[in-house]
């Protein structure tokens, strides 16, 4: 009895993996034929198993296995074959269905796309404009604030070798640190005892009346100690500028006008130098004008001065007022600098510790002190901006998609026409790029105006925000594919390679629509925690955390 | 008589092929006693598998050697699945073609003196 179970048992198994052999043969196969097969399978099976006994089965299915394998690829081979001939039919018979489609070249296909696309967008002109009107947002702000960025934290100074120009920091190391100018006789110190830097200056600002050829008027004048062109490396337009020997209490008072200055008081009137203008009710000789843009030591900085020191005023000590700026020797470092200002620091603390209680000196390069105070906001505008270009991408792909769910009638009747699925693509693409030319030039336009705006708003912020309008010449070299620096260039690309994946990919194939919904929720949720961590975690945990927790 | 078309290509026929219309001479038959026919007049010498039966058998329809057949009466052990073959007058022709080949062949043999020469009164078929 037991033996009969095992027997039924085991020829089910060999049976059932004989049967399991069989799905391998093509669809095409002959349901019937399967059967018969099945048929004779299962009687010789039984057989083996009443004359072999035990492994009756086993052996038949490993003598069935070669000719089953043979079978399998026959089958396969002749219905391989056969969809080979349907296709060849059905393609002549297309080509019955499609006369131009064979006759017209690449660039005819390609006007007559464009021009169906552009009679497409034309005809659905809320969602052109409404996706137009979304790229040129999200492009102008990314290529305006890229722009600002560009030109602020990645452009150098416009000044000779700007790496090499350092600020000279005074600062008590108490809490907190407290940073304060030089005094006049620690600056005559740390230029005499210090071997790093090769040229040393000094300035301060303040309001100066000026009386000219006009009325009266205020200017925001720069006195300087030293050779502050010099350190900078910057020329005049005409005329010098100051000198070592204009710090002489001997030498003729003179002044160095920007060039702003220069058109307001003379109208560009070249003969300027050598004539004299009443600064503070002092007489001054014009010596010299600068060049436009060129603003350093102050956002507004009109006039230039000479201290001309006394020698008891040059060793003071209790007027702490001077800003020091120096140009470092080839080879030196800022590190190095600020070594030997310590050393020099250490001196003056014990020397004269009256007036230099706590005081320490360290040396920064100039493009860092001038850009740190408007990194962070830059950079927090950058991110903000980046999450603007995010939320540009969610509104073109939901408007796609609204658009694509729409069109699928269309699709269709083309492909029964005889388009053929390339066709389709294709012309989805042209679609695409046209939406994406448009949105991109609109977007620069809405850029340079950004920019324009970003330069007026904030030019009294930064000195080098003045420089912007280089950046906005990077944004036309953008537009005009002239000196298309990569990095602003990629930005505009980038989105309109996504805009262009996202339309194509949603319109040809809706069925993704999920799979991209969930994307969004994704990078939404995403930008959601990354919002929420910055307003809670940076602002309203703190605050929460200052307050004690009992009573 | 239309000259016999070999399904398999080549003149001389494959030794199932040639067994499976020696075995459809006696009359119609289903695979499995088809296959269990050849067995046992070969001494198993020739055994067919289901799907080598198969792959020939479809080979042999699409020749037009054999057709499938209704039974007259269904035997007692009928089952839904099985199908029986009976050879055509073009299966005949093939069949005879092979064995004439077969027996110029032996002729041949025997004219080197290979086989022994053949009786005056013609032998029974099989018993050589």
């Amino acid at each position: 009895m037991t033996s009969v179970r095992q027997a039924t048992s085991s020829a089910s198994l060999t049976t059932r993996a004989f049967r399991a052999t069989l799905r391998l043969l093509p669809t095409t196969f002959p349901a019937r034929d399967a059967r018969e097969l099945v048929h004779i399978y299962e009687a010789l099976d039984t057989e083996a198993r009443h004359t072999r006994g035990r492994h009756g089965g086993a052996v038949t299915f490993a003598q069935e296995l070669p000719g089953l394998a043979h079978l399998v690829a026959r089958e396969h081979m002749a219905a391989w074959r056969a969809r080979r001939v349907r296709r060849r039919q059905l393609r002549r018979i297309a080509s019955y269905q499609r006369p131009y489609s064979e006759d017209t070249s690449m660039v005819e296909s390609l006007l007559q796309d464009i021009r169906y696309a552009a009679r497409a967008l034309r005809k659905n002109a809320s969602f052109a404009a409404i996706a137009v009107a979304t790229l040129a947002l999200g492009i102008g702000a990314n290529t305006a604030i890229f722009s600002v960025v560009n030109g602020v934290l990645l452009r150098p100074l416009a000044v000779r070798d700007p790496d090499r120009v350092v600020t000279v920091m005074s600062y008590s190391a108490a809490q907190p640190p407290s940073v304060y100018g030089s005094s006049p006789a620690n600056f005559m110190d740390l230029r005499r005892d210090t071997r790093a830097a090769s040229q040393f200056a000094a300035f301060s600002t303040s309001l100066a009346t000026v009386v000219g050829p006009g009325e009266p008027e205020s200017f925001q004048a720069v006195t300087t100690v030293g050779d502050i062109f010099g350190v900078l490396g910057v020329r005049p337009l005409f005329g010098r500028t100051l000198t070592p020997n204009d710090d002489s209490p001997s030498a003729a008072p003179a002044v160095v006008l920007s060039h702003e200055t220069w058109q307001r008081l003379y109208g560009e009137d070249r003969s300027v130098v050598g004539r004299t203008v009443t600064i503070n009710r002092k007489p001054r000789v014009v010596v010299g004008v600068m060049p436009p843009g060129f603003r350093f030591a102050a956002a507004q900085a009109d006039l230039w001065t000479p201290e001309q020191w006394s020698p008891e005023y040059a060793a003071n000590r209790d007027q702490y007022y001077l800003q020091i700026v120096a140009r470092l020797r080839p080879g030196a470092t800022v590190e190095r600098f600020s070594a030997e200002l310590e050393t020099v620091a250490t001196r003056l603390r014990t020397d004269h510790a009256e007036y230099n209680t706590d005081l320490h000196l360290s040396a920064t390069s100039l493009q860092e002190t001038i850009v740190s105070a408007v990194r962070p906001r830059l950079l927090m505008l950058m991110g903000a901006v980046g999450f603007l270009l995010l939320i540009t991408c969610v509104n073109l792909a939901n408007l796609t998609l609204a658009r694509a769910s729409s069109r699928h009638g269309e699709f269709a009747v083309r492909r029964a026409l005889g388009a053929a699925r390339g066709r389709v693509v294709r012309q989805l693409l042209t679609e695409s790029v046209l939406l994406a030319t448009a949105g991109g030039v609109a977007g620069l336009a809405v850029g340079a105006g950004l920019l324009r705006a970003i330069v007026a708003a904030y030019a009294w912020l930064n000195p080098l925000l003045t420089t912007l309008a280089l950046a906005a010449a990077v944004v036309l070299a953008v537009a005009g594919l002239r000196r298309a620096r990569w990095m602003p260039a990629a930005v505009p690309a980038a989105l309109a390679l996504y805009v262009t994946a996202v339309h194509v990919v949603l319109q040809a194939e809706p069925r993704y629509a999920t799979a991209y919904r969930g994307l969004e929720c994704l990078l939404l949720a995403t930008a959601l925690a990354w919002c929420a961590d910055r307003v809670v975690g940076t602002h309203g945990l703190r605050r929460f955390r200052r307050k004690p927790i009992s009573r | 008589m239309p000259q016999p078309r070999n399904p398999d290509g080549g003149a001389p026929l494959s030794a199932q092929v040639f067994q499976i219309l020696l075995s459809l001479l006696d009359g119609d038959m289903h695979g499995y006693a088809l296959i269990q026919d050849i067995r046992r007049r070969t001494d198993d010498e020739i055994v067919l598998t289901a799907s080598t039966l198969y792959a020939a058998m479809k080979r042999m329809l699409g020749g037009g050697w054999i057709e499938e057949v209704q039974p007259k009466e269904p035997p007692p052990d009928h089952d839904e699945r099985r199908r029986y073959y009976r050879m055509t007058a073009l299966g005949r022709a093939a069949a005879r073609a092979e064995a004439q080949r077969l027996e110029r062949l032996t002729d041949m043999a025997r004219d080197k003196r290979l086989l022994r020469p053949l009786a005056n009164t013609p032998q029974p078929k099989g018993t050589r």
